[in-house]
């Protein structure tokens, strides 16, 4: 009974008064009400780092494992450790400015930004050989989102002798994007606002408790 | 007291109000009859193809993975897209471990993966807690997008993996972590609501949740009453909506309903 009161029923009231305390503060200003709620929103950052560490001691149990019993691919693994290990104490160490000290903003600027820009430049290639199976596949949805993205494309050239011949495609893309893309978009959209309402009710009255054991 | 973002705040909290309405008829109606194949649910094939992938899986002795995408639990625009993904790992995690298939989740962030931990902790404990089975998440990245699609590519394209279940928050990222299975045949279930990562779901896979979809697989996948009352409810208000806007059609095109709605967002005076 204990144990459910702890792991079920506290954190239950929790949520859905902190929940309900934040919905109510979004649909009506309430002068005394203000102070409480940014207090709340920085719990939220406190825990979020607290978060932050935990996430910090799963990398380090999974890819410690990992090394010690030298399953496939160890090596990344043991220099995963040792990135974050150096990251952490360039953070930590004494007359550090954290985050924004000037070694570790190195580390961010010229490694991790530049690894990240190579990677995502891949989805172009990516993207063409998506285009390439789906055309060769003949699936229907597929398809008119490659047609369409070729249109588009073709829309957005702007090398002045072609202009004359692509004036047809350019108003095609011009009507694709401002009729059924945005009709799309909106339809998508709104349907997804309804699901995140019931999901967050749900969460709010206590029926589904992601949070609790 | 006042409205802080005008009317259109009114307008909100009403429908708000009409849901809750909805789905308390919904509940009362659900706790009359007792059995869900008396309420009609609307068809939804990419769950059921995965329950066949899954027993595929099984088969063939290989692992699963899943992925409630790259969104946190302390950024307001994902947070719901999150929570939709969580419940699909757990709902999707129970059935694998119950038909002895290895489960891989993987987070972008470390409060999703506490919460993500927790769903299969919880689903290795609905299913039996079945002996050898391996159920784990693994915290791939903190919050950075692309360094995740590095890693659950590398999860995914594993031989040991059967397939994969990418369904929450996610944005362009999906096309590298979709493109990996598709390229080996595996199987995919892929479900997203933004429209930069919504126009790359028929590229990846077949089986595809679109928009409110991935809000409503939960419901089919572990069928709890509050679950499907709220798709109940959702699907009624759904229905005001499209009802709303066939009028506004109506209203605009005779001529009576002139100019913008901007005056909802004006604020009252005091």
């Amino acid at each position: 009974m204990v144990r459910r009161i702890v792991s079920v029923i506290i954190p239950w009231v929790l949520a859905s008064a902190v929940g309900i305390l934040v919905l109510v503060g979004f649909f009506v200003t309430i002068r005394g009400l203000d102070p409480l709620l940014n207090g709340l929103v920085e719990w939220a950052t406190i825990i979020a780092g607290f978060g932050v560490l935990l996430g910090l001691v799963n990398v380090a149990q999974v890819h410690g494992r990992r090394v010690v019993r030298r399953e496939g691919g160890w090596p990344y693994s043991l220099a995963l450790l040792l990135s974050a290990l150096i990251v952490l104490v360039l953070g930590l160490m004494p007359g550090s400015y954290g985050s924004g000290d000037p070694y570790v903003q190195w580390v961010f600027r010229h490694v991790l930004e530049p690894l990240s820009l190579t990677f995502f430049s891949l989805l172009a290639f990516f993207l063409a050989s998506a285009f390439f199976r789906a055309l060769r596949l003949r699936n229907l949805e597929a398809t008119l989102v490659t047609v369409s993205a070729a249109i588009v494309l073709l829309g957005q050239v702007r090398l002045a002798p072609l202009r004359p011949f692509l004036e047809p495609v350019v108003q095609l893309q011009e009507w694709l994007l401002r009729v059924p893309a945005m009709a799309g978009v909106r339809a998508v959209l709104i349907g997804a606002a309804i699901g995140a309402v019931s999901t967050a009710m749900r969460v709010l009255l206590g029926l589904e408790r992601p949070y609790a054991e | 007291m006042v409205l802080p973002y005008g009317y259109a705040t009114l307008l909100a909290g009403l429908l708000l109000v009409l849901f809750a309405i909805l789905f308390y008829v919904f509940w009362g109606l659900w706790h009359r009859r007792g059995r869900l194949s008396d309420i009609p649910l609307r068809s939804l094939p990419p769950v059921e193809n995965l329950r066949t992938s899954l027993r595929r899986a099984a088969e063939m002795g290989e692992a699963v993975h899943l992925s409630p995408g790259v969104g946190a639990i302390d950024d307001r625009s994902s947070v719901a897209e999150t929570l939709a993904g969580l419940e699909v790992v757990q709902g999707v995690a129970r059935d694998a471990l119950a038909l002895g298939v290895p489960v891989h989740v993987t987070t972008n962030d470390g409060l999703v993966n506490l919460l993500a931990e927790n769903s299969v902790q919880r689903a290795l404990r609905e299913a039996g807690h079945p002996a050898g089975l391996e159920a784990a998440s693994e915290l791939v990245a903190q919050q950075n997008r692309v360094a995740y699609a590095a890693g659950v590519m590398d999860r995914v394209g594993r031989p040991e993996v059967q397939g994969s279940v990418l369904v929450g928050s996610f944005t362009e990222e999906l096309l590298l972590m979709g493109e990996v299975g598709a390229r080996q045949t595996k199987f995919q279930v892929a479900g997203a609501v933004r429209p930069d990562a919504a126009s790359f779901l028929p590229l990846v896979t077949d089986d595809f949740l679109l928009g409110e979809e991935i809000y409503a697989a939960g419901a089919y996948i572990d069928p709890k009453p509050a679950r499907v009352v709220s798709l109940l409810a959702q699907d009624g208000i759904r229905m005001v909506l499209i009802l709303l806007i066939v009028l506004g059609v109506i209203l605009a095109t005779m001529g009576i309903l002139e100019g913008t709605l901007e005056f909802l967002f004006q604020m009252p005076s005091p």
